[in-house]
């Protein structure tokens, strides 16, 4: 019942750093609100910044094989926006497991980032594309940017490198075109669910379609942090396609890529389950079939 | 930009509002509090399920989750805001296709039914359902919901006519099996219908309950000095300001209203705080300084039983209540069986979840009656309990129930409606108390957790000879309805088979866990998972079809059940035939045949919902979809209706009333189960009107005659009967008079179509409105009658169970199928055949609901529900992990009903709320067998269960 005692709501960059500076006490980015707003209310500070006004953090933009995706783009946006769809069409198949549709026209991937739950559905997209997390604060009167990896900004569950007065500005994306790509998600229930393992595969083949030219796995929820499967990318890399390497390629897994110590068992059966099946439908996008 | 209340301006409706709030108010809040438009609804606060759906510039989202500051020169949309010209055809749909019950999920249904149609016209079943899956409704069983959808979806592309949506009534005589409108769908599709926490009062003070966080803990002192000074409090309760005799409970009246020297379980109300505002009442509650000496915690029946520690001082072995079967001799029997079978089965705690969480006003009126208002399903033993614990006269305590979103049994246990009445008694001003989604969880009664023991024996034809069954209850910190669960348990848990000899021992037992109490099937989901589990075992044993397994065991006309009562004309295996016939079950013994069966994967079911299908290649599909297993159960199951071993009763009370309208004053309590439009089909059928014509009364001690709770699947039977009575009653009133004024007989005379003649006469024919104008004014009559319906339930024998415990039995079948996803464990339920006998269907649309919604609950039982306690702790304390089935979890259902008239039963009717969701558990768990071998024992069959069950067969 009881909410924030303090609400603020810049509606620019540079009054946000003025109420940054300002606050006199512990305050909390509301961006979409729906981490927050689902939260009890011991959880959270006494204060709120709302950043959701803030035209620029919504921009989307492209520059040289990277798309700039600002912080409060809707999870949504990647199903129904073109461009998002076109340039990172990886996030549209996580996105679409993600809550349900209400909830992703509200919720944002900056909101995903900066939240850094383990199992937060587009950070292993993100991983996979080897995604980068531009960070905005100001020091001096400057304005400073810092881009992270995202491997890099995630420091465990809802931990990551952002300072104090730092926010996600936007998540660069490289475009990486001619992958299949798959998501592989389970949970308890298949709406408004959250994740026990989630994952997310791309796969390059050459020209002739025969080799694995570029393989990218990676896991959420699993662990404190996402993770790229990168015993497996490499093994596969160079090979020729089979479903008896992919096989093979599951012996790979490491034994401690599962770190969660709850339903640890049925983690372990999930994950080859989810590399074999991943790698297949991603093989199936390009029309690959074993 | 700063703090405290900020201007904003929002068009809500098409109006502009400019008002000063607090910007951090969620949108709903702002909806409900300061706007009262209370169509929007609040049954998470946490984005969990759409009850609070609006449209924000034309987007769908949860109210719950928007500061106002973001909604701050929108656009919103409330229920209130959609048909210009007062209903929309889609709410219309809504009330047609049966797509309402309890209502509360209604409006946020509504909202995401007008943005599907708006952005698509020709939106197909599929997206229909995935558009809907973050609104939970926990009643329907989301089918009518769709279709009413796809009915609108018709209608408003002129592929459908209008005209569809008028109820046909060939004539009065026959609206008892006609589909009709909800009579009370109009509020609860528009959102005007209130329900208890969308009640004000003026000056009316908000209730804050502090709660224990302790499990087990003697309270050493309670200090609020700090807190009854903080700005707006009114007053703070303790047990200590109780003045009468306190405690409440179905059985023993073991529970005080706020606890009583020691809390039993985490989240007990140790006090009350009122005050002027919610926020500030919660806001003191931080100054309440309890101080506890904790106690060891019973976290398990085995702990009970060994005494760990004593919960209740009255019963120092930590046992609630036990209840003996013993029929026949087993021990001789089990010597000449061919196969004998032992199995363990358990069942977890599960909530009711009824979207509306338990709230309720109360106050004390001019005349020094202290009224309590809430969404309460017994209201009778209510106002007794609150009359003895508040130390008033009965009749200064009058209880109203409030329309009630969602019951399902949580709401006839009494939980909160002592320490509402206290306050208004101490305060003198109106009080209100609305549970959070995380008190309803932690704080009301869940489904008894019940591990089952199974000896059984047969013979090698498939005979079943001897089986004794053991069961135990885990009844939680207070009795509440437990006594009445390991009853009803003994007496039904051998299922629905004629067994020479039997053995039941049940026993429930007092834990630190949460309270365990009333929920649909009240004791018998449990054990009818267990033995048609048990079923499936020896199908596959002995290699006989489980079909034909329940013709060889199952009750027939004649049969002598587990109490040795002796049946009369019984349906049973009418049910299980119909329900093979309808699902076109391919014989054959449980032997893990889903790879080989021909049956599966047919027209009656829908595909295994996989997020993306829209745009992923057909390639990726066809490999995600060739991961599935799929297999078929079967379960069956059988019921008594109305309350057992005792007399139960209803009454009526009714009046033909000016301009030929009836009104009906009963205490039936309305849940969502359609009896009101169930009693109003059973007047017009007697009286010949229609249903528009008829009124009903409220469910208020001071108003109408006792007709018990909702319960029992008794209401249409018992209630039903009365009303049938009163009706009768009065008819014969109404005749008599106007046959004295006609000066004919009686016997000639008919009522139907509001009309009141004799066959063939154009002398004697008249308008009802006329011929009541001339009873009344003419003869100086008011047609009033009174309607009891009474059933003789006979007690059973302490040591042998041997009695009649119920006059009326039922019957149920149903098949599912299931497809497993190998990779995950996930089950997905893709069809449900039903075969139920209900004695008469009454309202065929409220008898598919019961049907549906029933299914969908115990499909959540079977695969996804849990409410576990770690040392005592509710571990899902909110819908973000005490999961129910969404709109893409369900099956397709097919459903055909028996109807094997009730022979004590003037209307013939019986019943179906609860014998609905029976056999659904088991026909899941066994096709999960079917499929993938898997057998699971202890429910629910969650992914990891069933993965790592795989993944041990695949290394042996
Ligand atoms: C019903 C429901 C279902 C959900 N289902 C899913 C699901 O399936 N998958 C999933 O991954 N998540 C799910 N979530 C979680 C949530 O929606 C996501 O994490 C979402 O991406 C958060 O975005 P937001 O904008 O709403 O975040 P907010 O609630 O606004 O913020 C979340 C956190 O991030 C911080 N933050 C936000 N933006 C910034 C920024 N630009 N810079 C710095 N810090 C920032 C906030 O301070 C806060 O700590 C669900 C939530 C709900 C309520
Ligand atoms: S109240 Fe908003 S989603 Fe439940
Ligand atoms: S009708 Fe949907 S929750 Fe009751």
């Amino acid at each position: 019942m009881l909410q924030y005692k303090e609400y603020l709501r810049p509606t620019t960059i540079e009054e946000l750093f003025s109420c940054i500076k300002a606050a006199d006490k512990a305050y909390d980015i509301v961006s979409g609100g729906t981490d927050l707003y689902a939260k009890e209310q011991e959880r959270l500070s006494p204060m709120a910044i709302d950043i959701s006004r803030i035209p620029a953090l919504s921009d989307i933009s492209l520059e040289d094989g990277w798309v700039k995706i600002g912080a409060n783009t809707p999870v949504q946006q990647f199903i129904e926006n073109a461009v998002l769809v076109d340039q990172v069409p990886l996030i549209r198949h996580a996105a679409i497991y993600f809550a349900d549709q209400q909830i992703r026209e509200a919720a944002t991937i900056g909101g995903n980032v900066a939240n850094s739950s383990p199992t937060g559905d587009i950070i292993p997209t993100l991983t996979a594309m080897d995604a980068v997390i531009q960070t905005l604060s100001m020091e001096d009167d400057q304005e400073v940017r810092r881009q992270i990896s995202i491997l890099e900004f995630i420091q465990g569950p809802g931990r990551n490198v952002l300072k104090d007065g730092e926010i996600v500005e936007a998540i660069l994306c490289p475009v990486l075109t001619g992958y299949g790509l798959a998501f592989k998600k389970v949970g308890q229930r298949r709406s408004l669910c959250i994740s026990t393992v989630n994952s997310a595969f791309m796969v390059k083949a050459d020209p002739a379609q025969k080799i694995f030219e570029d393989v990218r796995i990676a896991f959420g929820a699993i662990g404190p942090v996402p993770q790229r499967v990168s015993d497996v990318e490499k093994f596969l890399v160079g090979k020729e396609i089979s479903e008896e390497i992919i096989n093979e390629a599951l012996n790979l897994i490491p034994a401690d890529l599962v770190k969660s110590r709850s339903r640890i068992e049925y983690r372990r059966n999930v994950v080859p389950n989810f590399v074999k099946a991943g790698l297949m439908e991603a093989l199936a996008e390009l029309g690959i079939a074993l | 930009m700063t703090a405290e209340q900020i201007r904003i301006e929002i068009t809500i409706n098409g109006r502009k509002y400019s008002r000063y709030v607090a910007p951090a108010m969620r949108l709903a809040d702002f909806l409900r509090e300061d706007l009262h438009l209370i169509g929007t609804k609040k049954g998470c606060n946490a984005g969990e399920c759409g009850t609070c759906s609006v449209l924000i510039d034309g987007v769908l989202k949860k109210s719950c989750l928007i500061p106002i500051a973001q909604a701050d020169g929108c656009e919103v949309v409330t229920v209130e805001g959609i048909g210009p010209k007062g209903v929309d055809i889609i709410q219309r749909c809504f009330m047609h296709a049966g797509a309402v019950q309890c209502g509360y999920c209604t409006p946020g249904m509504i909202m995401a039914a007008v943005t599907i149609l708006k952005e698509n016209k020709y939106p197909d079943r599929l997206e229909i359902r995935r558009r809907l899956g973050g609104n939970i409704c926990r009643c329907t069983g989301y089918a009518k919901i769709m279709d009413a959808i796809e009915l609108a979806r018709d209608i408003l592309n002129g592929d459908k006519d209008e005209s569809c949506l008028k109820t046909v009534i060939e004539n009065t005589e026959k609206t008892i099996g006609s589909c009709v409108d909800r009579v009370d769908a109009l509020g609860k599709v528009t959102g005007a219908l209130e329900y208890a926490a969308d009640m004000e009062m003026p000056r009316m003070l908000h209730v804050f309950l502090v709660r224990s966080k302790e499990v087990h803990a003697n309270i050493v002192s309670i200090n609020y000095d700090k807190a009854l000074v903080m700005p707006g409090v009114e007053d703070i309760v303790t047990a200590a300001d109780v003045p009468g005799e306190d405690g409440f409970g179905v059985g023993y009246q073991d529970q005080p209203i706020l606890a009583r020297g020691k809390v039993r379980y985490y989240g007990e109300p140790v006090a009350a705080i009122v005050a002027e505002t919610l926020e500030e009442a919660e806001e003191a509650a931080k100054y309440v300084e309890i101080t506890y000496e904790k106690l060891p915690i019973v976290t398990t029946i085995e702990e009970a039983m060994a005494g760990k520690a004593v919960i209740h001082e009255a019963y120092q072995d930590n046992l609630v209540s036990t209840t003996l079967l013993d029929k026949g001799n087993i021990d001789q029997a089990f010597a000449y069986c061919d196969l004998i079978l032992e199995q363990d089965y358990s069942t977890q705690a599960v909530d009711h979840a009824y979207l509306e969480t338990e709230a309720g006003i109360a106050y004390v009126d001019p005349d020094d009656v202290l009224v309590v208002k809430s969404c309460d399903q017994d209201i009778s033993p209510h106002r007794a309990f609150l009359a003895r614990i508040l130390d008033r006269p009965i009749n200064k305590v009058r209880v109203i129930m409030t329309p009630v979103g969602g019951g399902f049994g949580g709401k006839e246990d009494m939980i909160y409606q002592g320490i509402l009445g206290l306050c208004a008694v101490r305060t003198r001003r109106p009080v209100k108390l609305v549970f959070s989604r995380k008190d309803s969880l932690i704080s009301s009664a869940k489904r008894h957790p019940v591990f089952m023991h199974h000896k059984i024996g047969v013979t090698k034809d498939g005979r079943i000879k001897a089986l004794e069954l053991t069961l135990k209850s885990d009844g939680g910190a207070y009795c509440m309805s437990t006594i009445g669960t390991v009853k009803k348990a003994a007496m039904l848990g051998g299922g629905p088979y004629e067994i020479d000899n039997i053995r039941v021992n049940s026993k429930g037992y007092y834990t630190n866990n949460t309270p365990s109490g009333a929920m649909r099937t009240f004791g018998i989901l449990q054990p009818t998972f267990a033995i048609e589990s048990t079923m499936d075992m020896i199908s596959e044993r002995l290699g006989i079809d489980p079909v034909e397994l329940r013709m060889i065991n199952g009750l027939q006309d004649g049969s002598s059940t587990h109490t040795q009562q002796i049946l009369g004309s019984v349906a049973y295996k009418e049910t299980v035939r119909r329900c093979a016939e309808l699902s076109g079950w391919e014989p054959g013994p449980s032997t893990v045949r889903g790879s080989i069966r021909q049956d599966v994967k047919g027209e009656g079911v829908v595909k295994p919902y996989i997020p993306g299908r829209e745009f992923k290649s057909e390639a990726a599909l066809k490999i995600a979809e060739s991961r599935f297993k799929y297999g078929r159960g079967l379960g069956t199951s059988w019921y008594g209706i109305a309350r057992p071993t005792s007399r139960d009763k209803a009454s009526a009370f009714i009046e033909i009333d000016d301009g030929g309208t009836v009104m009906l004053l009963t205490g039936v309590t309305e849940i969502g189960e359609g009896i009101h439009t169930v009693l109003t089909q059973i007047v017009c059928n007697e009286l010949g009107v229609y249903p528009e014509d008829v009124t009903l009364g409220d469910n208020d001690t001071a108003r109408s005659p006792e007709a018990s709770h909702a319960g029992a699947s008794r209401q249409t039977y018992m209630v039903g009967n009365a009303v049938a009575v009163a009706a009768k009653n009065v008819k014969a009133k109404f005749i008599k008079a106007m046959a004295e004024y006609w000066d004919v007989d009686a016997t000639n005379i008919v009522m139907r179509d509001r009309r009141v003649f004799i066959e063939g006469s154009n002398r004697f024919d008249l308008p009802l409105a006329d011929a009541l104008k001339i009873i009344k004014h003419d003869r100086g009559i008011v047609p009033v009658a009174s309607g009891l319906y009474t059933v003789h339930h006979g007690a059973i024998d302490p040591v042998t169970g041997k009695g009649n415990p119920w006059q009326a039995y039922v019957y149920g079948s149903q098949v599912a199928e299931v497809a497993v996803d190998t990779t995950t464990g996930e089950v997905h339920v893709v069809g449900i055949w039903a075969s139920h006998d209900v004695g008469r269907v009454i309202s065929p649309q409220g008898v598919e609901g019961q049907v549906h919604g029933g299914a969908v609950m115990s499909m959540g039982q079977a695969i996804m529900e849990d409410f576990p306690c770690k040392d005592g702790v509710p571990v899902n304390k909110d819908f973000a992990k005490y999961l129910l089935p969404t709109c893409v979890d369900i099956p397709a259902f097919h459903a055909s009903f028996v109807e094997d008239r009730g022979p004590y039963s003037p209307l013939g009717a019986k019943g179906i709320g609860e014998p609905a969701p029976l056999p659904t558990v088991p026909a899941i768990i066994n096709a999960i067998y079917d499929a993938v071998g898997v057998r699971i024992t202890d429910l629910p069959a969650t992914p990891e269960k069933i993965l790592n069950a795989l993944a041990k067969q695949s290394k042996y």
